[in-house]
């Protein structure tokens, strides 16, 4: 019985949250404004400054996401859970034009673009439960993350890292951090689209091994360690830099923003005004990066 | 906070907890890409390449890099890499057959290129479809 009850209140900690700073309408509405503000930032420049295509349907969808946030932002306060209803529709229609090949990401922005349409913002325990969820989402995210890894076994003897420094230029450029130099250079002599019998994806270096193996195991101790342990501060910090190491080889400002705004609801202060800046800066970055601006 | 409020948030955590564990079991069963359908499994595996080869009856091969087998070819690729086992190439097949009427059956080798983790190579999977008019 009591196994059961602590069992129900962790339950209960994590659903409903036990933080009272969460609740706060000013914490609410400066996260709806991130939100739209991050969602914004990477449609906006993939599907219509860059090359847009009026001839396929996420070009003009994105335009109405666009005219959407007009509202969202300057239009009557007693509208914006319809105007967010309406955003989290233009967002299903773009997941589902994507179909099958939707970014896993694009759950990570739906699920709280949809709940923040659902959350009546004037109930304070609404805007708990609504926060407590997608924080929580966003480490289950990260903790699956490492579960398939686990289950999938390609990160034992470094044979992922070791696929994508023959397979992807980005990762190339700080492959020094597990590979050698000899077997970089192996990889980029390998003849190039993969075929039956290219041999060798795995790493022989110990911090090759090292890397590989700590990516797994911090995706399934961190979320852990955030949700339970008493100095969460602190392993909220190192989830975040973790995430964001990511980044040097992967390239996925989107998800990383995501994750940054959604993790950022576990700091004990409010700190939706500042990310706002974090986000411009990370935004001008990668479209910058990606149009050629910078290398 | 309404009923219905709080089963759409049970549902959804149930939703979201269980979907991953039926990815990977569809990764594993029917080879769907395991970097999409959101298992969270992007960075796990790299995707799939898709190889296709055609023959006729006699067992001439088919050139499928012009048009309009080429299109066929290429969209039945572009999905075989994400439905994996769960895409047949029934248009392609039938694009075959009416771009050569005389033909009466044709042969289809779909292979899927992948990395195997237990050893660190490349390694094909083939599987051979026959359409017959």
């Amino acid at each position: 019985m009591v196994a059961t009850s602590a069992f129900q209140a962790s339950i209960e900690k994590i659903m409903i949250g036990d933080d009272e700073r969460l609740s706060g309408q000013a914490r609410f509405d400066q996260f709806l404004n991130l939100l739209v503000f991050v969602l914004l930032g990477c449609w906006v420049p993939s599907h219509l400054l860059m090359s847009p295509d009026w001839s396929e349907p996420k070009a003009p969808l994105t335009l109405v996401f666009v005219l959407g946030s007009v509202v969202f932002y300057w239009g009557a306060p007693v509208r914006r859970r319809l105007v967010l209803g309406a955003l989290f529709m233009v967002g299903c229609l773009l997941a589902a034009i994507e179909f099958p090949n939707t970014p896993n990401h694009r759950l990570l922005e739906l699920v709280p673009l949809g709940l923040a349409g659902l959350t009546c913002s004037q109930s304070a325990v609404e805007r708990r439960v609504f926060f407590s969820f997608i924080r929580t989402f966003a480490l289950v995210v990260l903790f699956y993350a490492g579960v398939q890894k686990l289950l999938l076994g390609t990160y034992f003897e470094g044979q992922y890292l070791a696929y994508k420094t023959y397979a992807t230029p980005s990762f190339q450029n700080v492959a020094h951090l597990w590979c050698s130099q000899a077997e970089l250079q192996y990889f980029q002599s390998l003849p190039w689209p993969p075929y039956a019998g290219l041999t060798g994806f795995k790493l022989k270096t110990w911090y090759g091994l090292l890397i590989s193996n700590l990516t797994w195991v911090l995706e399934l101790v961190l979320p852990l360690l955030v949700v339970f342990s008493a100095k969460r501060q602190v392993w909220l910090v190192i989830t975040l830099l973790f995430a964001a190491s990511f980044q040097l080889a992967a390239l996925e400002a989107e998800f990383f923003l995501m994750m940054l705004i959604l993790l950022s609801l576990y700091f004990n202060d409010a700190h939706e005004k500042k990310l706002f800046g974090v986000v411009a800066v990370i935004l001008a970055v990668n479209f910058m990066a990606f149009s050629g601006v910078i290398s | 906070m309404t009923p219905l409020k709080k089963r759409i948030y049970l549902a959804l955590a149930v939703l979201l907890l269980v979907w991953p564990w039926v990815q990977h079991s569809m990764v594993q069963q029917v080879h769907i890409n395991p970097w999409r359908f959101f298992g969270w499994a992007m960075y796990a595996m790299p995707s799939p390449g898709i190889r296709i080869a055609a023959a006729d009856d006699k067992g001439q091969r088919i050139d499928l890099t012009q048009q309009p087998l080429r299109g066929f070819s290429d969209t039945f690729s572009a999905k075989r890499m994400h439905y994996g086992d769960l895409l047949e190439p029934y248009d392609l097949a039938d694009a075959i057959l009416a771009e050569y009427p005389k033909m009466q059956s044709v042969s289809l080798d779909v292979s899927t290129i992948m990395l195997e983790p237990a050893t660190g190579n490349i390694k094909e999977r083939k599987q051979t479809f026959v359409f017959s008019r």
